[in-house]
C-alpha cells in the first residue's frame, strides 16, 4: 500500500487526430454474449536493454489483462504485419485492418536516471483510422505491475464506457487438508493471481472475508479461542482486533460503504439478528428482531438500505430494509431458497445464491425484486462478491462429486450477462472471495 | 431413516452398557471418547454425544431426546463437568445461514438439557455451520450424518 502513495500518475489526453463519434469504436458488454473483440498491442517500446525489459513486462500483462476480461482477444503478434517502433507516427491501418484488430495499442517506455519509468500509450480505432485516446504515466519501476494494470485499464474504459477493475486484489480463504480437519487461510492476491500471500496461519479456522472501502482492512469469521467472533484485520500491519463485545456469535460481518460501520449478524439463544457496529463511538445498534435467522446483510452503496438474508416466511429467503431496520420487505419470490443477498457497487442489481432442486444457483435481481436472471449454477455455488464496476461477480463453487470424491472448492468469475465464466486460479482450493474496491 | 435411527441407538445403547471398554481414544480438544462414527461422554461408552437434525431444522426428534436424556443423568452424575455444545450443518446451505444454523441446533439441546435441570451456567454452545462435517463425501448419507449436535466437554474451563 506504501508503494501506491508512492506512484505518481500523470494523466493526458493527446490531441485527437480525428472527432467523429459515431464511427467510433465502441464494446457494448451490457447485452449478453459478445465475441471477444480482436485487437493489436504492438509491443511496447523501449530503446535501450533496460527499457525493453520493462516494455516486455507491460506488455505481456495488459495482454493478460485483456484477454482475461472476455471481452477481447488480443491477436497473435506473430500476425502482426507492422512493427512499429516509433511511437509517434500514425499506424499503417491497412495492415491492422487485414488482420481484422479492431482497436491498436502503441505504447512506449523510458527509464530516467532516478529509476523512475514513464509509459505513455495511445489507443487507435483501427477501422475509423483515428485515435481514441493516449495516455501517460510515471512512476516507479518496481510498480510496472500496476501500471500495467492501469494501462489495461484505461484501454477497457475508453472501448467500453465501464470503469476497469483490472489495478484490484482479491482476498478469499486458502483451503487444504481433509474436509474434516480442513485448513482454512486468509489470502490475498491481486486480481491476475501474482503478489499472493497468505494472512493467517491456519491455526483458527476463517471465514467470509469483506474488504473495507478503502482497501486497507479486511473484516472476517475467525474462531480464535474456538468462540466464533467477527474480526478486523489491518492488511499491512498484519494487526487484528475483534469487533465489540457482544455476548454470543458474531459473523457474516460486512463494511458500511463509508467504512465507519461493521453490519453483522449476533446469535445467542437460537436468535440470529442483525446488528450495526460503529467503529468509531463502539456503539451498536440492533437492527432486526424477528426470533429466527436474519443474517448476510449488505449495504446498498450509498448505505440507506440493507438486503439480508432471512428465514421469517418459513424458507430462507431475501428481503430488503432501511438503514434504521425498518420497512422490511421481501424481494425474493421465485422457486427455491434464497439467500447471501449482495449489493452491487452500482446499486442496479443485487447478486444472490439460490438453492432449488439439488442445484445451487448464483443470479441478480433488481433492488426490488424485479428482474431475475440466473448467470450461472452448480452443485454447490455460492457467495457472490463483485468487481468495483458492477460488472463481473466472483464466487465460490464446488464441483460435483465424482464417485465417492468431493469435488474441488475453487473460485470462479463470471460476467454479469451470464457469459464469459472464468476460474480465478489460486496456489490452493479457495473459498469466499472478496473484490477489493478500486484504489484511488 | 427414523426407525433405523432408533433401532440402532437403542440397541448401541444396550450394547455398550454391557461393553467394556474397546480401542478408542480421547479427543483432547472435546474430550470426548472417540470410535469410527461414535463420540462418547465417557469410556464405557454408555452416553452418546450425537443428535442428528433433518434438513434445515433444529427440533429434536424422539430419538435425539431419548439420548439427550442419557446425557442428563451423565451431568447429574458428573456436576462438575462443563459442556460446550457443537451445532453443524450440511453442506447443502450457504455458509453464514448455517452458522445461524448451527447455532439454532446447538441451543435447541442446550435448552433442552436445561429444561432437564441442567445448570445453565455449565451450558455453552458454539456453531460450526458447515466447517466441520463429521463425514467425509456429497451425498445424502453424508449429510444426514453431518446434521447434527455433539455434546462436548469444555475443556477450556
Amino acid at each position: 500500500m506504501k508503494n501506491i502513495k508512492k506512484i505518481i500518475f500523470t494523466f493526458l489526453i493527446f490531441i485527437l487526430f480525428v472527432v467523429n463519434a459515431n464511427a467510433e469504436l465502441r464494446i457494448d458488454i451490457t447485452s449478453g454474449y459478445t465475441e471477444p473483440t480482436p485487437i493489436g498491442i504492438n509491443d511496447f517500446i523501449g530503446t535501450n536493454d533496460e527499457e525493453k525489459i520493462v516494455a516486455k513486462q507491460i506488455t505481456k500483462l495488459v495482454i493478460a489483462d485483456l484477454n482475461n476480461s472476455g471481452l477481447f482477444k488480443v491477436i497473435d503478434p506473430k500476425a502482426y504485419i507492422q512493427k512499429i517502433t516509433n511511437p509517434s507516427i500514425i499506424p499503417k491501418f491497412p495492415d491492422w485492418k487485414v488482420i481484422n484488430a479492431q482497436a491498436l495499442i502503441v505504447g512506449s517506455t523510458q527509464l530516467n536516471e532516478s529509476g523512475n519509468i514513464r509509459i505513455e500509450f495511445r489507443l487507435w480505432d483501427v477501422f475509423a483510422e483515428q485515435q481514441m485516446a493516449g495516455w501517460a504515466f510515471s512512476t516507479t519501476r518496481s510498480n510496472w505491475r500496476q501500471i500495467s494494470h492501469r494501462i489495461a485499464d484505461k484501454v477497457y474504459e475508453r472501448l467500453t464506457g465501464e470503469i476497469g477493475y483490472f489495478d484490484t486484489r482479491i482476498a478469499y480463504i486458502a483451503e487444504s487438508g481433509p474436509q474434516k480437519k480442513r485448513i482454512k487461510r486468509l489470502a490475498i492476491m491481486d486480481q491476475d493471481g501474482a503478489n499472493h500471500r497468505f494472512l493467517t496461519d491456519g491455526n483458527n479456522l476463517v471465514l467470509t472475508p469483506r474488504f473495507s472501502p478503502s482497501q486497507q482492512e479486511l473484516t472476517y469469521l475467525s474462531y480464535i479461542g474456538r468462540i466464533p467472533r467477527v474480526y478486523l484485520l489491518d492488511i499491512e500491519t498484519g494487526k487484528q482486533e475483534i469487533v465489540g463485545d457482544f455476548p454470543g456469535m458474531t459473523f457474516a460481518p460486512r463494511f458500511s460503504p463509508y467504512g465507519d460501520h461493521v453490519i453483522m449478524s449476533l446469535a445467542t439463544d437460537g436468535n440470529s439478528d442483525i446488528y450495526s457496529y460503529n467503529l468509531k463511538t463502539n456503539i451498536r445498534k440492533q437492527l432486526t428482531t424477528y426470533r429466527g435467522i436474519d443474517t448476510s446483510p449488505s449495504y446498498s452503496p450509498k448505505g440507506k438500505k440493507i438486503a439480508f438474508n432471512s428465514d421469517r416466511g418459513g424458507s430462507p429467503q431475501i428481503y430488503v430494509m432501511n438503514n434504521k431496520g425498518k420497512k422490511i420487505k421481501r424481494i425474493s419470490f421465485g422457486k427455491g431458497r434464497y439467500s447471501t443477498p449482495v449489493w452491487s457497487p452500482r446499486g442496479d442489481y443485487i447478486a444472490f445464491t439460490k438453492y432449488f432442486n439439488d442445484t445451487f444457483y448464483i443470479g441478480v435481481m433488481t433492488p426490488e425484486g424485479k428482474g431475475e436472471r440466473v448467470i450461472s449454477k452448480g452443485f454447490l455455488v455460492e457467495g457472490p462478491t463483485w468487481t468495483p464496476n458492477g460488472r463481473m461477480i466472483a464466487y465460490t463453487r464446488k464441483d460435483y462429486p465424482i464417485k465417492k470424491k468431493e469435488g474441488k472448492t475453487r473460485i470462479f468469475l463470471i460476467d454479469l450477462t451470464g457469459f464469459h465464466e472464468k476460474e480465478v486460479i489460486t496456489p490452493l482450493e479457495a473459498s469466499d472471495p472478496a473484490w477489493s474496491p478500486l484504489l484511488d | 431413516m427414523y426407525i433405523l435411527r432408533s433401532i440402532s441407538v437403542l440397541m448401541l445403547t444396550v450394547f455398550l452398557y454391557s461393553c467394556a471398554q474397546q480401542g478408542g481414544i480421547v479427543d483432547e480438544t472435546t474430550g470426548l471418547y472417540e470410535k469410527p462414527g461414535m463420540s462418547y461422554l465417557d469410556k464405557q461408552m454408555s452416553v452418546p454425544a450425537k443428535i442428528y437434525f433433518d434438513y434445515d431444522s433444529y427440533l429434536l426428534d424422539s430419538v435425539a431426546e431419548g439420548t439427550l436424556d442419557i446425557q442428563v443423568t451423565w451431568m447429574d452424575e458428573n456436576p462438575a463437568k462443563f459442556i460446550l455444545i457443537e451445532g453443524h450443518c450440511d453442506e447443502r446451505g450457504t455458509r453464514e445461514y448455517n452458522l445461524a444454523l448451527g447455532e439454532r441446533r446447538a441451543n435447541s439441546v442446550k435448552e433442552y438439557l436445561a429444561s432437564m435441570g441442567i445448570d445453565e451456567s455449565r451450558l455453552n454452545i458454539v456453531s460450526y455451520g458447515k466447517e466441520r462435517p463429521d463425514e467425509e463425501g456429497s451425498h445424502d448419507d453424508a449429510w444426514t450424518l453431518n446434521r447434527r449436535s455433539v455434546t462436548t466437554l469444555d475443556v477450556d474451563r
